[in-house]
């Protein structure tokens, strides 16, 4: 297991990684870790290599029905060269909590739907842009 | 001499804002039925708001996350998301309810019926949130607010039998005419107006948004433990002017006009004049409040970019969009024609049934060495913390079984 360096202590997943807030490095919102993804080969020990952050990434874990629903209806709102949630490779993560801190700016395809909700319809409204 | 000004200007906004529109209902309504006899719950409940909102403000200024922020970190996707969805319905709920209490206020001032004020309080409400600084729209409506302050001098000017009032506020018990569930029905209407968990939403968010540091933990501590319970006072005063009153008169109270009727009794036509500007002032900056409530809670869970200054609108898009939406739902809502005095009395209800969701990880999280360092809570807020969080269950379970069989206080 991977330790964490500061502490010393071992390094749980599920509470220093999963639904913490993502902020880019210029201190843009990127998302919630919404998912990590975990590859291995054959024999070894699988380790953590990207986080995982999309609205309908979370369908997953919300489990059931409501999960499948969840994760079949967002998953539209991916735009058509991005049909996966978007992926953070681990290598870009410079801190983990409080927040999870990446030394790269937001990968591109995230947040699609939002942007083009800010420049079509919410940024038309007068004022949006002061 | 700036930092005193700077501490007054809050602890005034903080008295002014403390009412909204289900305090001055819950208030009256209590008043006039029950005389003082449910005084001691604005007591419990300012108590409680106190220690909430400091509990929240610290770990605002020290982790610097808002209350859903944590609620998903801690809670995880699934309970975080059913968090969410109870909380954002009956935050719902609170605004159509102060929306439709700004437009009574409206009412009153014009006599224009209130239905056609909806549109014209929504939209006023819509822009300030677009447009005003945040700094701004606090002070407006916390020092218009002040303007309830006409109760206390309403209060005095009736000359009540103080040794009668302080009698009825000791008895504990319901008038002999009351049976014992209506009048518990009441006493946690009146728990669920005055520690309302919108306004911790907002309060902790706003907090985020000002950038509070643990320098600012002063401030906000002296506005909570100060302005909260002189705002609690001033709902004391509504009670009080309804209990000498309107219950002699055997005046039942249905709408807001009945609310301010004991102040034009005492002070004619110009205490109804600043009675109206402190109805509007309260019901609007609670209808800010709770639809910024809305919109916060949601991207907080999500992890969307929020706030009403530190980005443009067009850098948070998903963000005002909720909030438009919640407003559009609302305005809907109230357009029915329901009642909204009943809106507010089952939203204050419904508010005591769902504190503890943003209570306890509020709590949790005030006493995590991790986000808090060695500002956690002293031994002795958990003490009165722990007493709180059995007291807010006992609530949130008993409230609605109470509804039904007292048919909602009837």
């Amino acid at each position: 297991m991977p330790k964490d360096p500061a502490r010393g202590s071992v390094f749980r997943i599920g509470f220093a990684v999963l639904d913490r807030q993502i902020v880019a490095d210029d201190g843009e919102h990127v998302g919630k870790t919404d998912d990590v993804e975990f590859s291995w080969n054959e024999g070894e020990a699988p380790a953590m290599t990207a986080l995982l952050t999309d609205t309908a990434a979370l369908g997953p874990r919300i489990t059931g029905r409501l999960g499948r629903m969840w994760r079949a209806v967002l998953a539209r709102l991916r735009p058509f060269d991005h049909d996966e949630p978007v992926r953070i490779p681990i290598g870009d993560v410079e801190a983990f909590s409080p927040t999870t801190r990446l030394s790269t700016p937001a990968p591109e395809g995230s947040r699609a739907a939002e942007k083009w909700l800010g420049d079509n319809v919410v940024g038309r409204i007068p004022g949006a842009r002061r | 001499m700036r930092i005193l000004l700077s501490v007054t200007l809050g602890i005034l906004t903080a008295i002014g804002g403390f009412l909204d529109i289900g305090d001055l209902v819950a208030a009256a309504v209590i008043g006039s039925r029950f005389g003082m006899s449910l005084a001691w719950v604005l007591v419990v409940g300012v108590t409680g708001m106190v220690l909430f909102s400091e509990m929240a403000a610290r770990v605002t200024a020290i982790s610097g996350r808002a209350v859903f922020d944590l609620v998903r970190e801690r809670l995880g996707a699934r309970a975080g998301l059913a968090n969410l969805l109870a909380s954002y319905i009956i935050t719902l709920l609170t605004m159509s309810a102060q929306i439709g209490g700004i437009a009574l206020a409206l009412e009153l001032a014009s006599s224009i019926h209130y239905l056609l004020w909806v549109p014209v309080a929504v939209f006023l409400v819509w822009v300030v949130i677009w447009r005003m600084p945040f700094g701004w729209m606090e002070k407006t409506y916390g020092l218009l607010g002040l303007a309830l302050v006409v109760f206390g001098v309403a209060l005095w000017r009736l000359g009540p039998d103080w040794g009668e009032l302080m009698s009825s506020a000791t008895r504990f018990s319901p008038p002999p005419d009351e049976e014992w569930s209506v009048w518990s029905y009441y006493a946690i209407a009146l728990f669920g107006a005055t520690m309302t968990p919108y306004s911790v939403l907002f309060f902790s968010s706003s907090g985020v948004e000002e950038k509070w540091t643990p320098r600012d933990l002063v401030t906000a501590r002296v506005n909570a433990f100060v302005g909260f319970p002189l705002g609690g006072l001033l709902a004391l005063a509504i009670m009080g002017c309804a209990a000498t009153w309107l219950m002699p008169a055997d005046i039942e109270v249905e709408d807001l006009g009945q609310v301010a009727l004991p102040v034009v009794a005492a002070l004619g036509k110009l205490g109804l004049v600043v009675v109206i500007v402190g109805f509007f002032a309260a019901t609007f900056g609670a209808g800010l409040e709770s639809a910024l409530a809305a919109g916060y809670s949601v991207a907080q869970y999500f992890g969307w970019p929020w706030g009403k200054t530190v980005v443009s609108p067009a850098g948070a898009p998903y963000f005002h969009v909720v909030i438009l939406l919640s407003l559009m739902a609302g305005t809907l809502f109230i357009l029915t024609g329901i009642d909204p005095i009943k809106v507010v009395e089952y939203s204050i209800v419904l508010s005591a049934v769902a504190l503890p969701l943003t209570y306890l990880p509020i709590f949790v999280v005030a006493n995590d060495r991790g986000y808090m360092g060695d500002r956690v809570n002293s031994r002795f807020t958990n003490i009165v913390g722990s007493f709180y969080l059995v007291l807010l269950l006992m609530v949130s379970i008993v409230a609605i079984p109470l509804m039904l069989y007292t048919k909602a206080g009837q």
